[in-house]
């Protein structure tokens, strides 16, 4: 069989325009292309960023960091394309998003080398549920991979932990729990925390209930 | 009983489409539509295009090209014909590997969807017997050679959101497929294309035997 010739849904396809330019909030017939430069303009303010992660890293004795400037290239638009066809899978009865999506192609590549760059960055608590969650939510993947250098800006080279977690109530509400472990004294912890979350995560993550970010202290 | 088509659509497998080069100057330039034909909301970065018209939606990822009529009842095998057929004619150096045709249908019955599908697809089995319960709800699945394709259809109850609204539908994915295997590709993509009224036909049909059997 040379490829699959189902297609992928006129309705999600249609939101594409609304979730390119909502990444930066640009209009959209300035069109989309003007979304997709923003991309390229911040991936490129990216790079200093991230050769100074690997200076942290480096200074903490962590050289594997395995972040590829190229490879984060054009992430954000083929991982919104690939959201798209995770909420067409998630059509499902009970409209589930339990269900682990295996994309193929180029996309499906790039998301393995997605993860497998997260993997390297963070420990997996619950090692299945985890991965499969970032499958299903794979716009989440962009967020990891800053949170890292905006963790490191103040907390060096702790140990990042990620823990897959069911809401208690029940209502189907599940997110990953992002825990910086850190051997620091819990008021100079906590004070980073509250650094950490007004400079940065306040604001990026002010819609997003599916990441939890806390200090875990050893 | 209400049954409608949702979408019918071609899609084209290459190995692989370059989704920078159609845009809309270049369905203009080749005379596929004009500048009247074409609607807001396009797309054109590296690794997608989409186009939309006042007859298709046209969407083009590395490994995919789709092209939607906007009415795919009403939309003829010439209209096809001449709107997609233009596009693969102009790019003959595309490494086509597989043509395809989708209908997707939806039949939202009278009843619970429980009582529906047990209806049509419930047997005395073990497998079945096991889903035998109050909340069981039942799919399929058939594949068969025809038209010179693979016809495949996945048949599995749906939750279709429409703002706060939602409705439980049937959903009948037809998928007619075919390898593309001889030298010379956009004739057999031509061919694949001249069964769309046919494949339509054959959907409906189908469709139509499942009200039938499935009327309580």
């Amino acid at each position: 069989m040379s490829g699959i010739t189902q297609s992928l849904p006129e309705k999600e396809l249609d939101k594409l325009p609304t979730v390119l330019a909502s990444i930066k909030n640009v209009t959209h017939e300035a069109g989309v292309s003007g979304a997709a430069s923003f991309i390229h303009q911040d991936i490129d303010t990216l790079g200093p960023d991230l050769a100074s992660i690997q200076r942290i890293a480096d200074s903490a004795g962590q050289t594997n960091m395995a972040l590829s400037i190229d490879c984060l290239r054009y992430w954000e638009e083929a991982a919104n394309a690939l959201h798209i066809s995770i909420d067409w899978k998630r059509m499902s009865e009970q409209g589930s998003s339990t269900e682990v999506f295996r994309p193929t192609g180029r996309i499906g590549d790039l998301l393995d080398q997605k993860i497998d760059a997260i993997r390297d960055q963070y420990s997996f608590y619950n090692n299945v549920e985890t991965e499969g969650f970032l499958r299903n939510n794979s716009d989440l993947v962009p967020i990891l991979f800053e949170a890292i250098y905006r963790i490191r800006k103040y907390f060096g080279a702790a140990q990042l932990k990620l823990r897959y977690s069911e809401d208690p109530e029940g209502t189907g509400d599940n997110y990953l729990d992002l825990a910086i472990t850190t051997d620091e004294p819990v008021d100079t912890a906590l004070e980073k925390l509250e650094a950490f979350d007004r400079h940065w995560w306040l604001e990026a993550g002010k819609d997003e209930s599916r990441l939890i970010i806390d200090i875990e202290i050893e | 009983m209400e049954r409608t088509l949702a979408n019918g659509n071609v899609v084209l497998v290459a190995h692989q489409f370059n989704p920078a080069i159609i845009d809309k100057h270049w369905l203009i330039k080749h005379g596929i539509v004009t500048e009247d034909d074409i609607l807001s909301g396009a797309i054109n970065i590296p690794h997608l295009s989409r186009i939309n018209t006042k007859d298709f939606r046209l969407t083009v990822f590395p490994e995919q090209l789709q092209f939607s009529p906007l009415n795919p009842n009403k939309c003829s095998q010439e209209q096809i014909r001449n709107m997609l057929g233009g596009i693969v004619e102009r790019l003959p150096e595309t490494p086509y590997t597989a043509a395809g045709i989708n209908f997707l249908w939806h039949l939202t019955p009278d009843v619970t969807m429980q009582v529906f599908t047990r209806s049509l697809f419930y047997q005395k089995r073990k497998v079945h017997e096991f889903f035998d319960t109050l909340d069981g709800k039942y799919g399929a699945y058939f594949s068969r050679d025809i038209f010179g394709t693979r016809l495949k259809l996945d048949i599995k109850p749906i939750i279709i959101k429409k703002e706060e609204a939602s409705t439980e539908t049937l959903q009948c994915s037809f998928n007619y497929h075919k390898d593309l295997i001889s030298e010379d590709k956009v004739t057999e993509i031509l061919e694949t294309i001249q069964v769309w009224e046919e494949a339509k036909k054959t959907s409906f049909q189908i469709i139509e035997r499942l009200k039938e059997e499935g009327g309580i």
